[in-house]
C-alpha cells in the first residue's frame, strides 16, 4: 500500500506518491520568467531558496491555471533529496530533477491509501496530450485517481 | 606504505609543498637576476623550503619526491656555500627540477612511477662536478626496542656538515597518536617544527615496528626522525615536545673519525654560531668519495609506551592560519547572503514599529551592523591576493624569453588587490594567454628593437588596482603594437568583416576585432604582428565573470589590455528597474548611465535607423531595447482618471498617430494628451556595456540598487538568454536578472549597421557643416549714405584709403583722386543703382580699392567705390535674399546688425563703370 496525496485540476482528481513530496503550501507570489516553456509558470521564494513552479494544467496540455482560494503548489523533493532518502516507488529508483521545482494545482484533496499492484493503465478517454504524462489509474473507494509520471512531466517533451 | 598513513596527512602534505613550490619560484627568478650580489637569505628560503618537501617526502615515503628533492637541495647547498656560482644553466635545471616536483605533487600517489632521471641525471652532474657523489649514503644503525636494528641511508654530504657544523645527531621516535594529534598538531607540524631547530636527516613511519606493536597496548604508528640539532639531548626533546624517553642520541665518532681520515687536507670547519638556526656554515667539506660507516649507536632507548604524555601549552598558535575546505567558506557566505537578505526583510517589516517598540531601533541597528560585518568578514576568507596568479608569469615570461632568444623584462604591481577566489581561479587562463602573447608577439627580438632605437629589453607590466568599485587588471608592454591594417586583413580574408564595412570602421573598433570570435585561428599568428591567440576566449571568461575587456593600442609604442572584473561573484551590487509589474536586476557593471527623456522630446530624440530604435546622445547613436517588447511583456498604461491599469495594444510610441485610429477614436482626445504628458510615459532608458558596445534599455521604472545574491537558473528556466540568474529581493520577491549579451541576442541589435549609420552621419555633418562654410561671408561692411548699408566681400577689396574732398579732381563729370602717382577713377554707387548719394557735407570719405586679378596676378587699382565710412569687417553667414535694387553687382541683402544691407560685387561694378577689360559702361 501506498499513500497519495491528492490534488484536482479542473474536475480531474490526480495522485502522487507523497514520498515524493517535499512540501505543500500556498506561495503563489509567482515571479513569470519571460521566453521560458509555456508551462514554466515562474519563480517563487520558499524560505530563500528558488523554486520552479510548473503550471501543470498547462503542461497537460489543459489550460492555464487561474489562481484562486484554493490554488497550491506541490513542491517535490530534489533528486538528491530522493537519493539520500532513498526512495523507491515501484521498486525503482524515483528522480525529479536537481533543482526544485513544484507543481501549481488547483486545489489540494486527501492523503489517501491505495495498492500500487492494482494500478491499471490509463484509460483511453484522456487525451494524447495528458496520457503521455500518466503512468496509470488505480481505483478507490473514492473514485478513480490518476497518476502522474513524474519523470514525464519534468523532462518528457 | 603510504596507504597506511591517515588520507589527511597526505593532502597537508601536498598542499604544503605546493605552497613551498609557489614561494620558490618567484625566489629562484630572484636568483638568476641577483647575479654576483645574491642575497644570502634568498637562497635560505629556498634551500629550506625544498629540505621541508624532501623532508615530508621521506617521511611519507615518496621515494622519487625524496630523491629529486634531495639532489635539488644538495645544489642549493652548494649555491648558498658559494662554492657554485648562479648561472642560467643551473637555474634553467633548478626550475626543471622544480616543475617536475610539481607534476609528481599533482599526482602524488603515482609519484613514484613519474620520471625524473632527466632532472637528476642534470642535477648530478653539477654535483659530481663538485666533486661530490650524489648518492653516497651512511649508514646509520639504531636500536630500538624492536629486535632488528634499523638502518637508515643517509646522505653522506648532509652528515658531513651536520656535524662539521657541531650538530648532534639524535633518533626521535614520535608516537603518531599520543605525540602528535593528540596534541592537535599534524605530522606535517611536527616536522616543520622540527626543522625549525635543526636539520631532519631522515623521517620515515615505523611500519615495521606495526607488526610487533600489535601486542602492545596501542596501535599507535611510530614516527622516527633522524635529527641533527646544535641542541643538547634534554633542549631538543623540550624543542621536539617529545619525552626524553624518545630521543636518542647517536654516536657519531665513528663517523667523525672516517671523515677526519678522508680529509687530511680539509681544513677544519668553521665552528656554528650560537644560533641553532645559523645555516650559513661555510665550513669546507672534503670532497671524497662514499662513505659508508656502520655506527652501532650506544644509548639505550625503549620504545615502550611512555607514561606521560608531555603536554605543554599550546604556544605556538598565534597567528596562524588554518586551512578551511572551500566548500565550506561557500556555504558560509551563501549562508551569510541570506542572512543579509533576511535582515533586509526584517527591518522592512518593523520599519514602522519604532515608535511602539521600545528601544526596536538601536537593536535594528546592532543586527544591522553585525549581520553587514559577518558579511564582509566572510567575503574576505574568501579573498585571495591576486598575486597568486601573477607571481606564476615571471617564470612563463622568463622560458618564454629564453627560447624565443628575446629580452624580457617583466614588473608586477598591486599583487596584492585581493579577488574572490573563484575570480582568481578564471583568470589565470585569460591571463596566461595575454601574457603569452605578449611575449610571442608583442615584444621585438633584440635586433628589431634596437633598430626601432628602443630599449633592447622589452618591458611587460601587470598592475592590478582598484577602480570605481572593481578591480583593475592592466597588462602593458612596450612591443609592437598591433597593426590595425594586418587585422583587417586578416578579419576580411576570414569573412568576419565585409569590404564595405571595413572602410567605415574606426581604428579602435578594428583593433578590437581580435576579439571576435574566430578570429584567431591555429595559422601562425606572427604573420599578424599583434595579438591574437585566444582573444576571444580572454573576452568571453572575462564576461562570464562578470568583467570586461579593453584593448588600446599604439603602433609601434605597444599594447594594453584591460581587464575590468567585479570584487566578487556571489554578491553583486545590481540597478532595480521595473517594466510594467515586472522587476529585474541588471549587475551594476553592465550599467554606463541612466538617460531620461521626456515624453514630450521623446519625437525629437527618438529615431529609427534600419528599423530599430536609437536614441541620439551626445552625437552617438544610442540603439534602443524596450524591455518589455523584448521579453514580450504585456503593455498596460494608468488611466489617467481612473488611475486603472489597461492593456496597451499599441506596439511603438513612435507609431502612435498613424495607428489604430479607430481605437484612438474611442478614447478621449484630450486624455490621450494629457496621458502623453503623463511622467509614466517618459523614457527612463538604463544605458548598457557590452564589450566596447554600449546600448539602451527603456524601462519603466528605476529603482534602488540592491545587492543581490545570484542564484542559478534552474533546468527549467536555463534556455532563457535574457537571464544569467534570479535573485531574492529584500522584500522577499524573486526576480530575474538581466543579461546584456542575451538581451542584445534576443532584440537582435546589430552594433556594426548603427555604426555605419553613424559614421554616415558624420560625412552628412560634414557635408552641412562645408554647406555653412559656403554661406559664411567675410565681408567689409560700410555705408554709403548715412543710413545705406553695404557689405563687399573681403576677398575682393584690395586696399582701403581715406581721402579728403579737396584731393578730387573732376574731368568732366567723372572724378579722379591722385592714388600713388596715376589718376584713380572713382565710382559713385548712386551711378549705378538706386541708392541715395554720399552726403557732401562730408570733408574726408573712404575710397574701397577692389582686387582685380588679370592673368593671374594682381593688377594696379583700377578704380575706387565711394563710401562714406567703414562700420566693420566680419565674417557673416547669411542666406542673402532678393531685393528691388537693381543694378550691376548687386548680389542681394540681408539683415546685418539690424540694417538691411545690400550685398555688392565690386568686379560687376567695375566692368559696369568700363574701368575694366575694355568693357563699355
Amino acid at each position: 500500500m501506498s499513500q497519495f496525496a491528492t490534488f484536482r485540476l479542473g474536475e480531474r482528481m490526480f495522485g502522487l506518491d507523497i514520498l515524493m513530496i517535499r512540501e505543500i503550501n500556498r506561495l503563489l507570489d509567482i515571479t513569470p520568467v519571460p521566453h521560458s516553456a509555456d508551462y514554466t509558470r515562474g519563480l517563487i521564494n520558499l524560505r530563500g531558496q528558488i523554486v520552479t513552479i510548473i503550471d501543470l494544467g498547462v503542461r497537460l496540455g489543459l489550460t492555464r491555471r487561474e489562481i484562486s482560494d484554493n490554488s497550491h503548489n506541490i513542491i517535490l523533493k530534489t533528486d538528491s533529496e530522493l537519493t539520500s532518502a532513498r526512495i523507491n516507488i515501484d521498486g525503482k529508483q524515483m528522480s525529479t530533477s536537481m533543482d526544485l521545482v513544484g507543481f501549481l494545482v488547483d486545489a489540494i484533496g486527501d492523503v489517501i491509501e491505495a495498492d500500487d499492484s492494482k494500478k491499471e493503465p490509463a484509460p483511453a478517454n484522456v487525451s494524447e496530450a495528458e496520457g503521455r504524462f500518466l503512468s496509470g489509474v488505480i481505483k478507490t473507494d473514492t473514485g478513480l485517481l490518476v497518476l502522474l509520471s513524474i519523470q514525464d512531466v519534468l523532462h518528457g517533451n | 606504505m603510504s596507504s597506511l598513513v591517515d588520507e589527511s596527512i597526505i593532502t597537508d602534505f601536498v598542499a604544503e609543498s605546493r605552497d613551498h613550490l609557489n614561494s620558490i619560484e618567484p625566489d629562484l627568478l630572484v636568483m638568476e637576476q641577483g647575479g654576483e650580489a645574491l642575497s644570502q637569505n634568498v637562497i635560505n628560503r629556498v634551500f629550506r623550503a625544498i629540505h621541508s618537501i624532501k623532508g615530508g617526502a621521506g617521511f611519507l615515503a615518496f621515494e622519487s619526491l625524496k630523491k629529486l628533492s634531495h639532489s635539488m637541495e644538495s645544489v642549493l647547498m652548494l649555491l648558498r656555500e658559494g662554492k657554485l656560482a648562479v648561472n642560467s644553466e643551473i637555474m634553467d635545471i633548478l626550475f626543471a627540477g622544480l616543475d617536475r616536483l610539481r607534476t609528481m605533487l599533482d599526482d602524488i600517489r603515482a609519484s613514484d612511477s613519474i620520471p625524473c632521471q632527466t632532472e637528476l641525471v642534470r642535477l648530478n652532474v653539477i654535483l659530481e662536478g663538485q666533486g661530490i657523489v650524489p648518492g653516497a649514503m651512511v649508514h646509520v644503525q639504531s636500536d630500538t626496542s624492536s629486535p632488528e636494528k634499523r638502518v637508515f641511508d643517509l646522505d653522506a654530504e648532509s652528515v658531513k656538515a651536520a656535524l662539521n657544523r657541531g650538530m648532534s645527531i639524535y633518533h626521535a621516535t614520535a608516537y603518531l597518536h599520543r605525540d602528535i594529534k593528540d596534541q592537535g598538531k599534524t605530522p606535517m607540524v611536527f616536522l616543520n617544527n622540527a626543522l625549525s631547530v635543526g636539520q631532519c636527516l631522515d623521517a620515515f613511519i615505523d611500519l615495521g615496528a606495526i607488526a610487533e606493536l600489535e601486542h602492545c597496548l596501542e596501535q599507535d604508528l611510530a614516527v622516527t626522525i633522524l635529527f641533527a640539532t646544535v641542541l643538547e639531548a634534554d633542549l631538543a626533546a623540550l624543542a621536539l615536545k617529545l619525552p626524553m624517553e624518545q630521543l636518542e642520541r647517536l654516536d657519531t665518532t665513528a663517523i667523525r673519525k672516517q671523515m677526519k681520515a678522508e680529509s687530511k687536507e680539509g681544513e677544519s670547519s668553521n665552528l656554528p654560531k650560537g644560533t641553532n638556526e645559523s645555516e650559513d656554515g661555510n665550513g669546507e667539506l672534503n670532497t671524497g668519495g662514499a662513505v659508508i660507516t656502520e655506527i652501532e649507536e650506544s644509548s639505550e632507548v625503549s620504545a615502550q609506551a611512555p607514561e606521560q604524555a608531555q603536554s605543554k601549552g599550546k604556544n605556538d598558535t598565534t597567528g596562524e592560519t588554518l586551512r578551511v575546505r572551500v566548500d565550506l567558506l561557500t556555504e558560509l557566505m551563501n549562508q551569510a547572503g541570506e542572512l543579509v537578505l533576511s535582515r533586509n526583510q526584517l527591518l522592512r517589516a518593523l520599519a514602522g514599529q519604532h515608535r511602539n517598540i521600545p528601544g526596536l531601533a538601536s537593536i535594528l541597528q546592532n543586527i544591522n551592523q553585525v549581520t553587514s560585518e559577518l558579511q564582509e568578514g566572510i567575503m574576505q576568507t574568501r579573498m585571495q591576493p591576486i598575486g597568486t596568479i601573477f607571481n606564476r608569469f615571471p617564470r612563463i615570461v622568463r622560458d618564454m624569453a629564453r627560447n624565443l632568444g628575446k629580452q624580457i623584462d617583466i614588473a608586477i604591481k598591486g599583487a596584492e588587490v585581493e579577488l574572490d577566489k573563484s575570480i582568481v581561479e578564471l583568470l589565470a587562463d585569460p591571463l596566461t594567454h595575454i601574457i603569452r602573447n605578449c611575449a610571442d608577439h608583442a615584444i621585438e627580438p633584440v635586433d628589431e628593437r634596437k633598430k626601432a632605437n628602443k630599449n633592447p629589453t622589452g618591458n611587460i607590466l601587470l598592475h592590478a588596482y582598484h577602480e570605481g568599485g572593481q578591480v583593475c587588471i592592466a597588462i602593458s608592454d612596450d612591443g609592437r603594437g598591433i597593426d590595425a591594417k594586418k587585422v583587417l586583413q586578416k578579419a576580411i580574408a576570414k569573412g568576419l568583416v565585409t569590404k564595405s564595412q571595413a572602410e567605415e570602421m574606426t581604428e579602435r573598433e578594428i583593433v578590437n576585432l581580435v576579439f571576435a570570435p574566430g578570429f584567431s585561428t591555429a595559422e601562425k599568428v606572427s604573420d599578424i604582428s599583434g595579438r591574437g591567440v585566444g582573444m576571444d576566449v580572454v573576452r568571453s571568461n572575462t564576461e562570464k565573470l562578470g568583467g570586461h575587456v579593453e584593448l588600446q593600442t599604439q603602433t609601434g609604442q605597444g599594447t594594453t589590455v584591460l581587464l575590468r572584473l567585479p570584487l566578487t561573484l556571489a554578491i553583486i551590487p545590481s540597478m532595480i528597474v521595473g517594466v510594467e509589474d515586472h522587476r529585474f536586476a541588471i549587475p551594476q557593471v553592465n550599467v554606463v548611465e541612466f538617460v531620461w527623456v521626456r515624453a514630450v522630446d521623446v519625437a525629437k530624440r527618438i529615431e529609427r535607423v534600419h528599423g530599430a530604435e536609437v536614441l541620439r546622445l551626445r552625437d552617438q547613436l544610442l540603439p534602443l531595447i524596450r524591455l518589455a517588447e523584448v521579453l514580450e511583456l504585456e503593455r498596460t498604461f494608468y488611466h489617467p482618471k481612473t488611475g486603472e491599469r489597461l492593456t496597451d495594444r499599441r506596439i511603438e510610441i513612435a507609431d502612435r498617430r498613424s495607428r489604430d485610429s479607430q481605437e484612438l477614436a474611442t478614447r478621449d482626445a484630450e486624455d490621450e494628451m494629457e496621458r502623453r504628458k503623463d511622467w509614466r510615459s517618459d523614457y527612463n532608458i538604463v544605458v548598457l556595456r557590452l564589450g566596447s558596445n554600449h546600448f539602451g534599455v527603456i524601462v519603466d521604472e528605476l529603482f534602488d540598487i540592491e545587492e543581490i545574491v545570484v542564484k542559478p537558473l534552474s533546468e527549467f528556466t536555463q534556455g532563457c538568454k535574457c537571464f544569467s540568474g534570479a535573485t531574492i529581493l529584500g522584500d522577499g520577491r524573486v526576480i530575474m536578472i538581466l543579461d546584456a549579451g542575451g538581451l542584445v541576442a534576443q532584440a537582435h541589435l546589430h552594433f556594426m549597421d548603427l555604426q555605419a549609420e553613424e559614421k554616415h552621419r558624420r560625412e552628412e555633418e560634414k557635408r552641412m557643416a562645408a554647406l555653412a562654410a559656403s554661406r559664411r561671408r567675410s565681408i567689409i561692411l560700410c555705408t554709403g549714405a548715412d543710413d545705406e548699408f553695404f557689405a563687399i566681400p573681403q576677398d575682393r577689396v584690395m586696399r582701403l584709403e581715406k581721402i579728403t574732398m579737396t584731393d578730387v579732381q573732376l574731368l568732366g563729370d567723372r572724378e579722379f583722386v591722385d592714388y600713388r602717382g596715376h589718376g584713380l577713377p572713382l565710382i559713385r554707387l548712386d551711378r549705378f543703382m538706386e541708392v541715395k548719394p554720399v552726403s557732401s557735407d562730408l570733408q574726408e570719405i573712404f575710397i574701397l580699392i577692389p582686387k582685380v586679378i588679370e592673368n593671374g596676378m594682381v593688377t594696379q587699382a583700377k578704380a575706387g567705390i565711394v563710401i562714406s565710412n567703414i562700420i566693420d569687417a566680419k565674417d557673416v553667414e547669411v542666406e542673402l535674399e532678393n531685393v528691388k535694387v537693381k543694378g550691376p553687382g548687386v548680389l542681394g541683402s540681408a539683415i546685418l546688425q539690424h540694417h538691411l544691407t545690400l550685398f555688392i560685387e565690386p568686379l560687376e561694378l567695375l566692368k559696369a563703370a568700363g574701368v575694366m577689360g575694355g568693357e563699355a559702361a
